[in-house]
């Protein structure tokens, strides 16, 4: 949706990005970089329906858990690389996807979005009750056998590198679909699903490659958790609680911008409730008090998402200055 | 020669209520034919019925020789046949040039061609001005405009406009009334709704009249004029006895 001179900005950030882990060793503030790339990937992969496309998705959570079941169980049980396992629980995901969203996207609004909870509600209890295969409600756990086939490593500036190159491989498909005619028509659902009909443009068909495309990425990110922390359960993996947590950084970044997403992460995962561990007894809670805070901040200041006010704001301040400069 | 667009019989029903009922119609390629009938006749729901949004109980819809019921309006775009709707649903974030874009998307996959495109339909539409502009900040006036503009960046042959003229003051019906008289030129076959009678009654070749969504009329706009039913489901019965 955007013009040529984005190239310049995005190819900076990237630079910015690759450089980030060279920047300190110590292992608290490389697991925030880790994560920050990790999160930032989900939420950009989720961008692509709630942002661009406008369905309102809180059920992504089933396509993080089915990315982190599949390759950690493949592994356990055939010893079968979780790259390959990667690939084999993104299609898994992808066709989840085909179905379920052939069953949903005809839902409009508030029913699309209570679909996709349902949904992710119904794998959760899947997992936790289909011990024999989930292990249940105990989890998973990952063998560590460090190995580049195993995508394990011993340092955690490997996994900051690793989770850059899934950041940027979404980064990468969002910019193309934001350049071709797939982006345009994804707005155009999300603005006026009607008049898009009328002018030509095959709603469900397009919806549907766009959770498609959504979830294959999302699930991608499911298994590089898993390989990250070594261990997979239920309650976590499928929970309503990180399928919330995928849409608030995107609310927070700016829905349908392309950097949106890795700045609500950037700003979320130094707070979020599952870094409470950092903080201490002490301060027990107090992690909710900034989450909440961060939040009334965005919306009261921030409507549109941190990506399209900073843009503004910086418009604003040009055309002030160049005011200024001629007198 | 098949006409352009033709129904027989059509009939559309909300639980027990005819909205449509037993509508027959035949429009020629190259006509402007208009459509009339007091609030709630059924004019919108016969659109919604000709465009595929809605799908007629009983009854045939053939365009350019095609049974077309059942067909979705993103299929019947394809055909040529395209939709305004009364109220006007722009893509507010995004600007005016992206929004004909959508609209030229249809025949064009490449967004540089799509981009050129809908600067030519802007500039024969009078809004290149605002090509950068959101269109949730236009008027209501624009609003319309960019309406007709998108359908006609997806190059149909027949156009179903839904009251474009309504809420525009004199001058803005002016503007509109020759954007639909160079579309005619320009071979595009219009079906209108409108309110506004000056307008129908000077643009119109031929008038259906709908009340009570039954077709009780059709004819030359004089014809239309004088026509009993006509006067007497607009003014009254009293009027027509005084």
């Amino acid at each position: 949706m955007m013009a040529m001179r984005d190239w310049g900005p995005r190819a900076a950030l990237v630079v910015v990005l690759a450089l980030v882990p060279l920047t300190t060793s110590n292992n608290y503030y490389m697991d925030i970089i880790v994560q920050v790339f990790m999160w930032g990937g989900a939420a950009t992969a989720w961008n692509i329906v709630g942002g661009y496309a406008g369905q309102f998705s809180l059920g992504h959570a089933a396509f993080f858990g089915i990315g982190a079941y599949t390759s950690s169980l493949l592994f356990i049980a055939f010893g079968l690389s979780p790259w390959i396992g990667m690939l084999a629980g993104g299609a898994l995901s992808a066709l989840f996807a085909l179905i379920i969203g052939y069953l949903s996207v005809r839902l409009r609004g508030p029913f699309f979005t209570l679909a996709t909870i349902a949904l992710a509600e119904v794998l959760q209890i899947l997992a936790i009750y289909w011990r024999g295969l989930t292990g249940g409600g105990s989890g998973l756990l990952v063998p560590f056998t460090p190995g580049v086939a195993a995508f394990m490593f011993e340092s955690k500036r490997t996994y900051a590198y690793v989770g850059l190159g899934f950041l940027l491989a979404t980064l990468a498909v969002v910019h193309l679909i934001e350049r071709s005619r797939v982006g345009y028509y994804l707005v155009a659902i999300r603005e006026e699903e009607d008049a898009a009909r009328a002018l030509g443009v095959r709603v469900l068909r397009l919806k549907l490659l766009a959770i498609v495309i959504s979830a294959f990425f999302t699930s991608l990110i499911g298994t590089f958790y898993a390989q990250y922390t070594l261990w997979v359960e239920p309650p976590y993996a499928f929970s309503l609680e990180l399928s919330i947590q995928f849409a608030l950084m995107v609310i927070i970044g700016g829905l349908g911008t392309w950097v949106g997403p890795l700045l609500g992460a950037a700003l979320i995962t130094p707070l979020n409730p599952f870094q409470r561990a950092w903080l201490g007894a002490a301060a027990s809670g107090l992690y909710l008090v900034f989450y909440g805070l961060v939040l009334v901040l965005v919306v009261l200041f921030m409507r549109q998402g941190i990506a399209v006010e900073t843009r503004l704001a910086f418009r604003r301040w040009v055309t002030l200055r160049r005011r200024l400069a001629s007198g | 020669m098949a006409p352009l667009l033709e129904a027989r019989g059509v009939v559309k029903r909300f639980g027990g209520l005819f909205a449509v009922r037993d509508v027959d119609l035949a429009i020629e390629a190259g006509e402007i034919v208009g459509l009339i009938g007091p609030n709630g006749a059924g004019k919108t729901t016969l659109f919604a019925v000709l465009s595929g949004f809605l799908r007629p109980e009983d009854g045939e819809v053939r365009f350019d020789g095609r049974s077309v019921v059942g067909l979705a309006p993103e299929e019947l775009s394809r055909f040529g046949l395209c939709r305004t709707f009364q109220l006007v649903k722009p893509f507010g974030n995004m600007t005016v040039l992206q929004n004909v874009m959508v609209g030229a998307f249809l025949r064009l996959s490449s967004p540089s061609n799509a981009a050129r495109e809908a600067e030519r339909i802007l500039e024969f539409t009078g809004m290149t001005h605002l090509r950068d502009v959101l269109a949730k900040t236009l008027p209501v006036e624009l609003r319309k405009r960019l309406e007709v503009a998108r359908t006609l960046a997806t190059h149909p042959r027949l156009l179903l406009l839904d009251e474009v003229m309504a809420g525009l003051n004199p001058t803005e019906i002016k503007g509109m009334l020759d954007l639909l008289l160079t579309l005619h030129r320009e071979g595009i076959t219009l079906f209108i709704i409108e309110h506004v009678m000056a307008v129908i009654m000077s643009l119109c070749q031929r008038i259906l009249v709908l009340h009570h969504g039954e077709k009780i009329a059709e004819g030359s706009p004089g014809e239309i004029a004088r026509h009993p039913r006509v006067v007497q489901a607009y003014l009254g019965e009293e009027y027509l006895l005084a």
